[in-house]
């Protein structure tokens, strides 16, 4: 398998996106990586190290290996804030690109200023300093009506020549031999459920943020205070499994990341009591059943979803259930709920299906050529898929699905030429 | 492999789950179910008489019509629909519980229901509690005038009866105007100070609708003809039922 001289387009960096990359890089293809956001890394590199007295194989480091491989990675060009805005061609693509306007700054001087203003969020932090630049003017005000302008307008006022736009939103056109869409997925919006109180009671919290403040802080803390939670509590399968939102799939993810947060919370902390409240726990994936078997000795399980939310004093959260065997009503005070929110599709699909022609299946996740067999291939010859944008994954079930889109596009590379 | 062939127990003609099916768009999804328990973490009435939501329909879905036959859980239900809100399947549990009151003998169902469906069918207000057109209409006109008398921004408040024509045809819970007159002022301001156009009908004013939680569909079905005949009759464009 040899890709040299070919050139392919991978749309995503994220951990899909990042290892599809390496291994085409690899084999001597040129790579484009197209990066919706300001960084790499995507959802995998907000999550935090789950390593109690041992590794318990999360994933959440290879993103940053992985990361810094590809930064070193010269046969990679990366682009930054761009998005795709078309294809032509067939076999041969001629992809265009959108690229909002690039910012000039140092890294340094950004770094000042994000100390100097760091409660208006003008200047956000990246996940790694693998990933350079570390610091941006934040993409998400930038993205606002007259943000840009009123932004740098702002950190120009705070940090005086930190940062500056260099020229406009333009076009560019990459030419492509093979394409890899590798667009992730969407985090489930808990405020859907609302009865769990999410966006209102503050010690109710996604297990993303969890994750996000492990990687910060290296430990679980509650978001009222700052303070480790005595005694904590997840739902399982929310936003997962649940046809009236339209989201019958198992998210495939939550139930390892929940269970591995609470027993690294509890390496930190062993006083720290943890309830899973779940349906069932699918202990998937080589080793998981075996930290399973651990888990019901250290954590309570108790098989019913609660779906009421109430605060307390001391920012503590009610919970009511019915008890598993007895049916009677259950209520009980947690320091912290943690809601195990799911894997959705990306909302950009629909218009990357109507821009590369290629289906999505009926969950709103790109569809493999193949239907049901999760390969790599689409319905378009020369067009590939790889990660969350086919489906949920897992971190090592991301990079395995990539690297076998990786393989696929240079069997087609090899073909074509 | 087996010499003769293994003979499962013969299928129930008709179970609980399959009449509901029948009844139900996509069977109600009785099938459906996680058994995640969110009904029961919802429900109001769960753990009473040692039952819950999860554990009925898991019930109904084995075939157990026997065992939940004449269970008075079914009575304990309030019908909030909660169950079905929170479900994830969208399973509709509620419509469970309304078949399995609907094998009680109508005569054995609980007595102050019975009362009150029995007391609705005998008059054309549907109250019941029983109360007559004269009744309400001089507890309306009563109410009425004295709120005109002592609170001025209300002086031209109306509380029609009977009015042809208007947007809404407004029906009210028997209680109010039996036990708590008073009560029925703050949605008269309301719908006042936003200049409704709107009625209560003579016939058929009361809101509530006990034959539905007796499970007697047959008496349900009169009561909602009786109030939707009045609303015709008044020729007013909407029925507003707050029950």
């Amino acid at each position: 398998m040899s890709g040299h001289g070919k050139r392919v387009l991978v749309l995503g960096g994220g951990i899909a996106g990042l290892y599809a990359a390496k291994v085409l890089a690899g084999h001597g293809t040129a790579v484009d990586l197209v990066e919706k956001s300001g960084f790499l890394g995507g959802h995998g590199l907000q999550y935090g190290c789950k390593a109690g007295a041992a590794c318990e194989k999360c994933g959440a480091c290879t993103v940053e290996q992985i990361l810094a491989d590809v930064a070193a990675e010269p046969r990679i060009t990366v682009h930054l804030r761009a998005e795709l805005a078309g294809v032509e061609g067939n076999g041969r693509f001629s992809a265009t690109i959108r690229q909002r306007p690039r910012l000039l700054h140092d890294d340094a001087d950004l770094a000042a200023c994000y100390k100097k203003t760091g409660g208006q969020r003008l200047v956000v932090r990246g996940w790694s300093p693998n990933n350079r630049p570390f610091y941006a003017v934040n993409p998400g005000k930038l993205s606002e009506e007259g943000g840009a302008e009123k932004v740098l307008g702002l950190v120009e006022q705070a940090c005086p020549g930190a940062a500056a736009v260099d020229g406009e939103e333009a076009e560019k056109t990459l030419p492509a031999d093979a394409i890899i869409v590798a667009t992730g997925f969407a985090p489930f919006d808990a405020c859907k459920k609302p009865t769990y109180g999410y966006g209102k009671i503050p010690n109710v919290v996604t297990g993303l943020e969890v994750e996000r403040g492990l990687r910060a802080e290296g430990r679980v803390l509650r978001p009222s205070d700052g303070e480790p939670p005595k005694k904590a509590a997840f739902i399982q399968c929310v936003g997962s499994r649940d046809i009236a939102l339209g989201n019958p799939w198992c998210s495939r993810v939550c139930c390892a990341y929940a269970l591995r947060i609470a027993q690294a919370a509890r390496y930190k902390d062993p006083e720290l009591s943890v309830t899973v409240f779940y349906m069932d726990i699918q202990s998937t994936g080589k080793s998981f059943p075996a930290f399973y078997e651990q888990c019901k000795k250290d954590l309570r399980f108790v098989r019913n979803i609660p779906v009421d939310a109430f605060p307390e004093q001391g920012g503590r959260v009610r919970v009511a259930w019915s008890h598993p065997k007895t049916g009677a009503r259950v209520e009980e005070a947690f320091d912290l709920l943690v809601l195990s929110i799911g894997i959705t599709p990306n909302p950009d699909n629909a218009g990357l299906s109507r821009a590369l022609f290629i289906p999505l299946d009926a969950d709103g996740f790109f569809a493999a050529g193949d239907g049901e067999l999760e390969r790599a291939a689409t319905i378009r010859p020369g067009v590939f898929v790889a990660g969350t944008a086919a489906g949920p994954k897992s971190i090592p079930a991301s990079m395995a699905h990539a690297a076998a889109a990786a393989a696929e596009a240079l069997e087609y590379l090899k073909e074509a030429s | 492999m087996a010499e003769e062939v293994i003979k499962l127990g013969k299928k129930k003609q008709s179970t609980l789950k399959d009449e509901i099916a029948k009844l139900l768009p996509d069977g109600g999804n009785l099938d459906l179910c996680l058994t995640c328990g969110a009904c029961s973490s919802g429900c109001p009435a769960t753990g009473i008489r040692d039952m819950d939501p999860r554990k009925l329909l898991r019930m109904a879905s084995l075939g157990m019509d026997e065992e939940l036959e004449r269970n008075p859980w079914v009575w304990m239900c309030s019908m909030c629909q909660r169950c079905i809100y929170v479900c994830p399947m969208k399973i509709d549990i509620p419509q469970l519980v309304y078949n399995l009151r609907s094998r009680w003998p109508r005569e054995e169902r609980p007595k102050g229901i019975l009362g009150s469906c029995d007391m609705a069918l005998r008059h054309d207000t549907c109250s019941a509690m029983g109360a007559s057109e004269e009744d309400f209409q001089f507890v309306v006109e009563d109410v009425l005038a004295e709120v005109r008398d002592t609170q001025p921004p209300f002086k031209d408040m109306e509380a029609p009866i009977d009015k042809m024509d208007a947007d809404y045809v407004l029906n009210q819970n028997s209680r109010e105007p039996v036990t708590e007159p008073d009560e029925m002022v703050p949605l008269w301001k309301i719908l006042h100070i936003v200049g409704a156009n709107w009625t209560y009908a003579s016939k058929g004013w009361a809101a509530e609708n006990y034959c539905m939680f007796l499970a007697d569909t047959d008496a349900w079905k009169h009561i909602v003809e009786v109030k939707a005949k009045a609303v015709d009759d008044l020729n007013a464009k909407y029925w507003l039922n707050t029950e």
